[in-house]
């Protein structure tokens, strides 16, 4: 076995053209960029010799953004798969087999980290590049909660890691089974500063990742990739963090001899799950049945189990309310006659909680349940059993199974004032919110501007009231005003329709890439999204957080994967409220103002709506919903806002994001 | 001789062993809950003659008094809302969801009985205090209702209800979130 700093230069495994290092990258960009810097000069030049062509003396007109062919060409080549027939394997090679095996159903990142991204592109993997790493880890976030599967995201070394940073913390604290690539600069060269881009990944994540490892024995890269698949697909998942020193990723191994450790999947990890005994099923059972008004938690971890088709048989049988939460929404069907999602009040009524798959646990008091009520926790892992909330019976068991041994074990059972109450108390928070959206359209019809509460619920009508299955569309929402109202008129009629990109975290700006990357899912028809293949995705979003990722409406349109973005543009942070006492402050909050982003969207290859009216928002949803289904394109709805709506004093009666668990929930 | 006039005859030790019966379901109730894990902390002060004071710590992380008091036939919370303006419309708002308890409007397991116990609201100096009467001298029952009243007056009053500036600027909310 050789490693890098050993190898000759004809040893070295490299594809005609392809850049060895980052650095021979870089020279070559520079080559190119100044080339290309010298052609715009040039056409500037010839641009100003031109007559004038209708546009304006001395311009040219703009040729549009043309999708590059690499996409289709690279999609039309065979996969190739490495092995040590030919000559010798690169620990990239190795490292990009394994994810192969364990089917990784997703690859996102920005360049950098290049053999790894170009070996696992080689495999097979469906692989996106996109413009910022922060943006693809957000959309190979959103990839997975729609598609329910294994993704990876990879940046380079240290700016593009950091780069990435926010998004992973976002995608740990939803529980994402996320594989986060970066390399890393040569271990030579560890402690010198004699090269650009070097940190120390690994303390970065410490604190936002379920494993992380920095590989810095070739001979183990194999294993170590491993032991990251049995960390994500084991148990609760979780993220894991490897970091690839040139060293390992570039060493080349002649056989397998050479190799640590490279067993078969079936042998570094199992698939066995937790089960529940008997005592334990007979003791819940009991509860449940002497229960009169119980109410079943399903967590994330029916999402994660697919344990959501035995989850409904077995709370219609016997008549439990069910409440979906996680980062997911619609394992729990909104339109079911046991959903409690919309049933706030009633919650209150429970006179017994079964937590399910519930990954992170609200405190006492967080969730809207009565004081000291009974509970049941059912947890894939005992660790973490009565952590945060009192526990009457614990137990330790796979979802799926669990739900399957009480859909086994209980009795029919009708609770015909308890369903009663659910639905009293659905329609009173319907009625509720009807009214608040009258308010927001007298603030409408007074100001000329369209206030969120109206645009949610004109989204609402528009998705699920008219010709459109409304099972179809994969929805997501983020921002703060914006996002007070979405989770109110956002539904999730079927496993995972719904996404709550801040779920837990609370990052605002992952919105708009996390919602391509689960638009990229639903075009494949991966997992949950199967029988909707080929449907759009349709973000609720605001101005503030759109900037973070607005640049990647590119890499949907080079990708055609349609996302209609409804953009709530309030000219603001939308925080301006907490400058009552520091009125020198509010300018911090502002932006320009009627900036147009759907001139932005238009430049980078997607369409452009504007909107200030119910009616034109209206329009612009159909013509938009009619180019992502025809023509595979994206839109971005500009709605034009006004900054005072934030402030509850001038336009009361809004309220902010509301009770837990239910349509509204974003933390736990 | 009514009931009071009888209860005042009785030998000065049988009246502080029956004050010290109804004192002892409050001190249970509350007890139970800080074990289970309702209250983050709880402290239950000695008690004194016909009356018993305990602090939780509770919800927003705020302190909150309750005082039993056997001869007024009283549990009194003086702060359940602060900085809440007499007359305002959170004010009147808070008494018609007060009134829901009583009225008919929640279900029989959620709503108050009057025959046993009846709750009262005033606002002191911009804090909302309620007192519950024990009528029938069930005061688990009363101090069940009113821990459950205060429960929900956080978790739906204030949710529910459009007060997310409240939130933030009184109660510590965040401002990003609004609770």
């Amino acid at each position: 076995m050789k490693t890098v700093d050993d190898q000759t230069p004809s040893d070295k495994v490299r594809r005609p053209g392809a850049p060895a290092t980052r650095r021979d990258f870089l020279a070559g960009a520079a080559v190119a960029s100044a080339a290309a810097a010298t052609v715009g000069m040039l056409s500037q030049k010839a641009g100003a010799q031109t007559p004038a062509d209708g546009q304006g003396a001395g311009c040219e007109a703009a040729p549009a953004p043309l999708r590059p062919p690499e996409i289709e060409r690279c999609a039309a080549m065979p996969a190739t798969r490495a092995d040590f027939s030919a000559k010798p394997m690169t620990g990239a090679q190795l490292f990009a087999n394994l994810c192969k095996d364990e089917e990784l159903a997703g690859f996102f990142l920005c360049p950098g980290n290049y053999s790894i991204a170009n070996e696992l592109a080689q495999a097979g993997i469906p692989t996106f590049g996109g413009r910022t790493e922060g943006g693809m880890c957000a959309m190979a976030d959103g990839f997975s909660r729609a598609s329910n599967e294994v993704v990876a995201c990879s940046g380079t070394e240290g700016p593009g890691f950091c780069h990435m940073t926010m998004n992973i913390a976002a995608a740990h604290f939803a529980n994402t089974p996320l594989l986060v690539l970066a390399s890393n600069a040569t271990m030579g060269a560890e402690d010198t500063q004699t090269f650009l881009q070097f940190m120390m990944q690994q303390p970065v994540t410490s604190s936002i990742r379920k494993y992380g490892k920095r590989i810095i024995m070739p001979a183990r890269i194999y294993e170590y990739g491993a032991t990251a698949f049995r960390q994500i697909k084991t148990g609760v998942p979780g993220l894991a963090h490897l970091d690839f020193p040139r060293e390992t990723y570039a060493a080349t191994f002649k056989d397998a001899s050479e190799v640590v450790r490279m067993f078969n999947k079936t042998q570094y990890r199992s698939d066995t799950r937790a089960a529940p005994s008997a005592k334990e099923m007979a003791t819940a059972v009991s509860m449940i049945t002497k229960a009169e008004r119980p109410v079943l938690v399903a967590g994330h971890g029916v999402y994660w189990r697919e344990a959501y088709d035995v989850l409904l048989k077995t709370a219609e049988r016997h008549e439990m309310c069910i409440v979906g939460s996680g980062p997911t929404r619609g394992h729990v069907p909104d339109d079911h006659r046991l959903d409690g999602s919309r049933s706030t009040s009633a919650l209150m009524s429970a006179d017994l909680v079964v937590f399910v798959g519930q990954y992170l646990m609200p405190a006492v008091g967080d969730y809207t349940f009565p004081v000291g009520v009974p509970t049941i926790r059912v947890h894939p892992e005992q660790g973490d059993l009565g952590h945060n909330w009192p526990i009457d019976l614990g137990i330790v068991s796979d979802e799926k199974l669990f739900i399957e041994a009480l859909g086994n074990a209980l009795p029919n059972k009708k609770r015909a004032a308890w369903v009663n109450e659910i639905a009293s108390a659905k329609k009173k928070q319907d009625e509720h919110e009807l009214a608040t959206v009258q308010t927001g359209l007298g603030y409408s019809q007074s100001t000329g501007l369209l206030h969120p509460s109206t645009i949610c619920k004109e989204v609402h009508d528009f998705l699920y009231t008219g010709s459109i299955d409304p099972k179809q569309t994969l929805t997501g929402y983020g921002s703060n005003l914006m996002g007070a109202h979405a989770g109110r008129w956002l539904r999730g009629f079927r496993p995972g329709q719904e996404i709550v990109t801040y779920y837990q975290f609370g990052a605002m700006g992952p919105d708009v890439a996390m919602m391509i990357g689960a638009g990229a899912a639903i075009q494949a028809g991966i997992g949950p999204q199967k029988a909707y293949k080929g449907a759009p995705a349709l973000v609720l979003t605001g101005d503030a957080g759109m900037g973070f990722t607005l640049m990647e409406l590119d890499t949907a349109t080079k990708y055609k994967i349609p996302l209609i973005a409804v953009v709530y543009n309030n000219n603001c942070w939308g925080m301006q409220f907490t400058t009552k006492q520091t009125p020198k402050a509010e300018q911090l909050y502002m932006f320009q103002e009627n900036i147009r982003y759907d001139k932005i969207a238009e430049v980078l290859g997607a369409r452009g709506e504007y909107c200030k009216t119910q009616q034109q928002l209206h329009d612009a949803l159909g013509r938009a919903y009619q180019a992502a289904q025809r023509d595979n394109v994206s839109t971005l709805i500009n709605c034009q806002g006004h900054k005072d709506f934030s402030l509850n004093d001038k336009y009361p009666g809004m309220g902010g994001f509301g009770p837990e668990p239910g349509v509204r929930a974003q933390m736990h | 001789m009514n009931r009071a006039a009888a209860e005042n005859r009785r030998p000065i030790r049988r009246r502080v062993a029956a004050a010290a019966d109804r004192l002892g379901a409050p001190t249970q109730i509350l007890t139970r809950y800080a074990e289970r894990g309702v209250f983050r902390s709880f402290t239950a002060f000695p008690a004194s003659g016909s009356r018993a004071a305990f602090s939780m710590l509770w919800h927003k992380d705020r302190n909150f008094d309750l005082i039993v008091d056997v001869t007024r036939k009283t549990i009194h919370v003086p702060v359940v809302l602060p900085n809440v303006a007499a007359r305002s419309p959170m004010q009147r708002e808070y008494r018609r969801f007060l009134e829901g308890f009583h009225n008919g409007e929640l279900p029989v397991h959620r709503a108050i009985d009057q025959r046993k116990s009846v709750l009262r609201c005033v606002n002191r100096r911009g804090s909302v205090a309620i007192t519950v009467e024990v009528r029938d001298g069930d005061y688990a029952y009363a101090t069940e209702k009113l821990l459950a009243v205060i429960h929900e007056t956080y978790l739906l009053f204030l949710q529910l209800g459009g007060y997310a500036d409240y939130m933030v600027e009184h109660l510590g909310g965040n401002p990003d979130w609004g609770k």
